[in-house]
């Protein structure tokens, strides 16, 4: 009787939706935005079609940039938080937390405003000399991955910062006894001892990244068109639901196949270190 | 002042898409009796779901003082957009504002439209005949002709040395301004203007006509800055693309806003392009179906006409009205365009086979 609450809530928001994209993914498409149920494996066999393989191949390599570029900048600032900091802690994690009170349109917005060429950046560039000419980074894909580094940075922060509060401080000294300098004492101990941390944070930025629609479509422009765009478009514009209900069932696979082979490697560590840091 | 177009606005679209996409799959849609207007009383309360930019706030403004009902407006970003939400059950709204075509998917096949009460709106004699009883709504069942435009180019004059006639010129310049180009974020109006370029009907549904015109769009994809019909007017504005393929609204709105030294122009391509004409509707869900009537019978005089073409630099189907809009506007031929470039428009119509066609096409056009 317990886990009544638990089974229903578990079927109607989890199998009853992914039972209604799985019987889209095998309908077709007919007359104007008809659609004929059955068994139909043209929707996946479309898949197949270079062109999709690409945005995969886009989409992929912007989450991944965008992984990278928030594990860069998150963790000095993880450890400065968790060993330099003392008083006011909270303050500071909140402040972290602080953009995410605000809309996130209005946010991708601001970065237009901020990046386009006769914006601040591009005009405090030029005055300076470091640029030639005006900023060409809006509506690049360097413009969505740094729109995402933005959104994304406290998911890397937190499970960083719980990592690196969590070391002991005792084995750095025996490190540090045993001669090692300040590198290798950070190669060789802080980051495998912090790797849950780094690969927890890594996850929790990479899977949203992955399936992402709003940042791509205001930063992106012509060259950063992504999954989340074309799954957006097979319902919004194409009105053909089937073929985006078999796009996003690939997402979902392709998706567990990440978690999975994260949490292989991660090791028992794994779910203790996501519960923290969320 | 406008910073945004007329037929921009990005929905913030994941979440709301999946609930659409959910509520859609509870629902059948299209059965039940259509519940009447009962009244001449009108609600408080209007809801307009619009293209954004699309109605004066003067015009606004004065129907919320003179009938004292409190209107509120939501967006969409593109017809499909529209048509899809509505489908899948979004409620809550009384009017849309879809383009002609989408007035006969939704209205025909969907039965999402509410069946116009004629009795409530007498000043639709004061629209010009040519603009009603159009194919796609014979009798104007369910829609009212809202305003005119064509899709044509937009251009820096300043930026780009040649002066630009046709649909050839905008693809055979790309390389020489190659990512400094725009293109509408819509599927008819980039794949119909590629067949125009190639001397094929506008809304031609022949495999072997888009076939062609996959090919000369592909050519051209590599040299665009953004496929975007929110943010495309602002980009010319700015000097950051010089060229897009646009509403000419949208351009000329650019064009009268545009900082000093940029000369943006807008141009019907000698190939020709698209006549289209939005209209209003009522949905069939609509919670204050008397409002509704009563708000776009109002809308109808020539003096909210006017306003409504001041505004967004779209023609009005109401000829009375075109001497209450400012003469600069007024006398703009591409606000009106003179029968020797009307003469070049088409409608779009669409056909199954040829939205199947086409939104294959444009998603791999984007992906590309």
């Amino acid at each position: 009787m317990l886990l009544v609450p638990a089974a229903t809530w578990f079927l109607v928001l989890f199998v009853t939706p992914l039972a209604i994209a799985v019987a889209y993914a095998f309908a077709r498409k007919t007359g104007f935005s008809t659609y004929v149920f059955g068994f139909d494996l043209g929707n996946f066999e479309r898949l197949g079609d270079a062109v999709y393989l690409r945005v995969m191949r886009t989409t992929a390599g912007i989450a991944l940039a965008s992984t990278l570029g928030c594990l860069v900048l998150a963790y000095p600032f993880a450890y400065w938080l968790a060993t330099r900091v003392h008083r006011r802690r909270t303050v500071a994690l909140l402040f972290v937390i602080v953009p995410f009170w605000m809309s996130l349109l209005v946010r991708t917005y601001a970065w237009i405003l901020l990046l386009n060429e006769t914006g601040p950046l591009s005009h405090a560039l030029q005055r300076v000399g470091v640029l030639g000419e005006p900023l060409g980074i809006l509506h690049t894909r360097s413009a969505v991955v740094i729109g995402l580094i933005y959104d994304y940075l406290p998911l890397m922060i937190f499970p960083l910062y719980v990592s690196i509060e969590r070391l002991d401080r005792s084995v750095l000294e025996a490190a540090r006894d045993l001669g090692a300098g300040r590198w290798a004492t950070f190669r060789r101990v802080t980051l495998p001892l912090t790797k849950p941390g780094v690969l927890a944070g890594s996850l929790l930025v990479f899977i949203p990244a992955m399936g992402e629609y709003v940042v791509p479509s205001l930063l992106g422009g012509a060259r950063a068109f992504t999954a989340g765009n074309l799954i957006a478009d097979q319902f919004l514009q194409a009105s053909d639901w089937p073929f985006g209900a078999a796009l996003s069932l690939t997402m979902i696979a392709a998706m567990l196949a990440t978690v999975a082979l994260f949490l292989r490697s991660l090791g028992r560590d794994a779910g203790d270190m996501l519960d923290r840091a969320l | 002042m406008k910073t945004i177009s007329r037929r921009g606005f990005l929905a913030a679209g994941g979440t709301a898409a999946l609930g659409a996409f959910l509520a859609g799959c509870s629902k059948t849609v299209g059965t039940g009796v259509q519940p009447s207007p009962t009244s001449t009383v009108i609600e408080k309360e209007l809801s307009v779901y619009n293209w954004d930019a699309y109605l004066s706030p003067k015009n606004v403004e004065a129907f919320q003082r003179t009938f004292g009902a409190a209107v509120t407006q939501d967006y969409f970003a593109s017809n499909e957009d529209l048509q899809a939400k509505i489908k899948a059950g979004a409620t809550g709204y009384d009017i849309g504002a879809p383009t002609l075509y989408m007035v006969k998917l939704m209205g025909y096949e969907d039965r999402t439209l509410f069946e116009l009460d004629k009795v409530k709106l007498p000043n639709l004699g004061n629209i010009d005949p040519r603009y009603l009883n159009r194919p796609d709504d014979p009798g104007n069942r369910f829609s009212i002709p809202k305003d005119l435009g064509t899709t044509g180019i937009g251009y820096r004059a300043d930026k780009i040395a040649e002066e630009i006639t046709s649909w050839d010129d905008f693809f055979r310049l790309a390389p020489k301004y190659s990512g400094r180009l725009a293109v509408l974020d819509s599927a008819p109006e980039v794949i119909g203007s590629a067949l125009k370029m190639l001397g094929y009907p506008y809304s031609s549904d022949d495999p072997a006509h888009l076939k062609e015109a996959e090919r000369a769009l592909l050519t051209l994809k590599p040299h665009l800055r953004a496929i975007d019909s929110a943010n495309y007017d602002t980009m010319l504005q700015r000097g950051e693309v010089y060229a897009v393929l646009g509403w000419n609204g949208d351009v000329l709105v650019a064009a009268d806003e545009a900082p000093k030294g940029a000369d943006v122009r807008y141009v019907v391509p000698r190939e020709g392009g698209e006549i289209w004409m939005d209209c209003w509707v009522i949905l069939r869900s609509a919670p204050h179906p008397n409002a509704a009537h009563a708000f776009l019978n109002w809308l109808l005089e020539p003096v909210q006409q006017g306003e409504e073409t001041t505004f967004t630099y779209y023609a009005s189907p109401v000829d009375a009205a075109k001497g209450r809009v400012d003469a600069e506007v007024a006398n703009d031929p591409a606000v009106y365009p003179p029968n020797e470039i009307a003469d070049r428009l088409e409608f779009y119509e669409p056909t199954p086979a040829g939205v199947r066609l086409r939104s294959e096409i444009f998603t791999k056009f984007k992906a590309a």
